[in-house]
């Protein structure tokens, strides 16, 4: 008995042991807000938010031999974005994390302004310096809560072609940021032809009630799933939705600049899903009514 | 041990758990209140909680000052009507004083420490009186009034672990945020309305018949073996 349990206890140790020599930890830091995790394992450096390996979220990586190339699927999948609106002078990205998707942007729109709202100072500051993040002409990074920055933007009648939502704390989403206020201030903030994405990974109940509040602010909307995980990126417009046609003839047109990212046009289309389901009872997600981690 | 409490006591129990139960209800969901304007930055709570504390220390002392005046039950209970009352202005004009506050100041910062100055000063001033108003209404003799206050702050502290708990584990999941508000609201009328009734009926004991009356406690010398 205790024989065997020495042995566990070793071979716990030795597993341990290994996945540590695997991911190399570069920087630990303790924010206001949450756990921030550097690591890297051979040429890709991750930052990440939760010391437990939890479906692999709240991650961005960055190879640092292809830094172009996108490592997750869901940023892949977040390409919808400039397929579904190829040319946006302004974009807005919420949560900055490793900045891949700045990058991702800047290279499929060159011409574009982004600004991009991060809530946690540390995570600007590691951003930058193992990032490459940096500001500059065409990015520029704020360090405030979104909800406060998109209520001051609408103060200041600012617009913005492209919206991309992707804030995570620990868990989810945070919960002012799930609303149908919120979602109702960032359609206010959106040109003519603008368009918001949303890295979403709702399971359980929260899905519908996510799903419901989406459509009550934004009507019909695409989702582009993926196909192992529950991710999903929401794709909502001020206006009218991009017809098929249009989505594969603007995918033409960006093909080469999608190729570096290791992004194709069938990716996207394999996963894309022009009528999502989901159950139209649930309640809405409101200001006054938004038990998030409750329903997760 | 002081004797088992009698009746009258029970109802100031009771009622002072209702009042700790609702002060650190509201406190909860002040967050979720100011966060759509203010954000869920560190400093909104740090905001709150100082408003809270703040508020608190305001209300003991008032409290303490005003159980010297002619001390009842009656009067105790229109601390949680005023306190109800009070707290009317977050389900129906919360949002509309957050809005005004927002547009004039533009540092979240020091615009989420008014809007909570705003919102929960004033009522969580007049519900921080209640403790030490209870404690006077408790108080037999002297030589227990540490006991009794000891009493008084575990019944209510109770009361706020229970008002955090159930508010952030359940009735976030089963109520919107103004309807939770309205039901703390009842909550403190009813205790008002408890307070008052008890009054009229238990006032066969007067407490003015105690040995403590309006002026101040003076305790008899200490013996040695008294002194911790």
């Amino acid at each position: 008995m205790k024989f065997s349990l020495l042995v566990m206890l070793t071979l716990l140790g030795l597993t341990t042991a290994t996945s540590t020599a695997q991911a190399k930890v570069i920087h630990k830091e303790q924010s206001l807000y949450r756990n921030i995790l550097v690591t890297q394992v051979g040429d890709k450096r991750c930052m990440t938010f939760s010391l437990k390996r939890k479906k692999g979220q709240n991650q961005s990586c960055l190879l640092l031999q292809q830094p172009q190339k996108l490592v997750f699927n869901y940023t892949k999948m977040s390409m919808i974005a400039l397929v579904a609106q190829p040319t946006p002078k302004k974009v807005l990205i919420i949560g900055l994390g490793g900045g891949s998707l700045v990058n991702a942007i800047h290279s499929l729109a060159p011409a574009a302004k982004i600004t991009s709202v991060e809530i946690d100072e540390a995570v600007v500051r590691i951003a930058k310096k193992y990032f490459d993040m940096a500001n500059s002409d065409w990015h520029q990074m704020v360090t405030k809560d979104a909800r406060v920055f998109v209520k001051r933007a609408l103060l200041k009648k600012q617009q913005y072609d492209l919206v991309v939502l992707d804030a995570f704390n620990g868990d989810y989403i945070p919960e002012h940021l799930m609303t149908y206020e919120f979602l109702t201030e960032v359609k206010r903030l959106l040109s003519d032809k603008g368009l918001v994405i949303a890295n979403t990974f709702a399971s359980s109940k929260l899905y519908d009630h996510e799903s419901v509040t989406y459509h009550a602010a934004f009507g019909d909307f695409y989702q582009v799933n993926a196909r192992f995980t529950n991710n999903r990126i929401i794709v909502a417009t001020n206006n009218a939705l991009p017809t098929m046609a249009q989505l594969q003839s603007n995918a033409a047109n960006l093909a080469q600049a999608l190729n570096p990212l290791d992004v194709s046009w069938d990716f996207l289309y394999e996963r894309l899903i022009v009528k999502p389901r989901w159950d139209k009872k649930a309640t809405r997600l409101t200001d006054d009514y938004a038990p998030v981690n409750l329903l997760n | 041990m002081p004797a088992l409490p009698d009746r009258r006591a029970l109802v100031v129990y009771s009622c002072s758990i209702v009042s700790g139960f609702v002060i650190m209800g509201v406190e909860l969901l002040a967050g979720r209140l100011l966060s759509p304007y203010f954000g869920s930055s560190i400093y909104v709570w740090g905001s709150i909680i100082t408003v809270f504390m703040l508020a608190l220390s305001i209300g003991y002392l008032c409290g303490g000052h005003w159980s010297l005046r002619s001390p009842s039950l009656s009067r105790m209970g229109l601390l949680y009507a005023i306190g109800a009352v009070l707290l009317l202005p977050l389900p129906f004009w919360g949002t509309d004083i957050m809005e005004v506050v927002f547009l004039y100041i533009e540092d979240p910062r020091y615009g989420s420490l008014t809007a909570s100055t705003l919102l929960f000063l004033p009522s969580t001033i007049v519900l921080g009186m209640i403790a030490p108003y209870a404690v006077r209404l408790l108080a037999i003799s002297a030589n227990e009034t540490g006991l009794t206050a000891g009493h008084l702050y575990f019944v209510s502290t109770l009361g706020s672990a229970f008002g955090t708990i159930i508010t952030s584990f359940y009735l976030v999941l089963w109520m919107q945020l103004p309807t939770i508000y309205l039901t703390f609201i009842g909550a403190l009328f009813a205790a008002a309305l408890l307070l008052k009734v008890s009054a009229n009926t238990l006032a066969a004991k007067p407490l003015e018949a105690k040995p403590l009356k309006s002026e101040p406690l003076k305790s008899k010398p200490l013996k040695s073996e008294e002194t911790v």
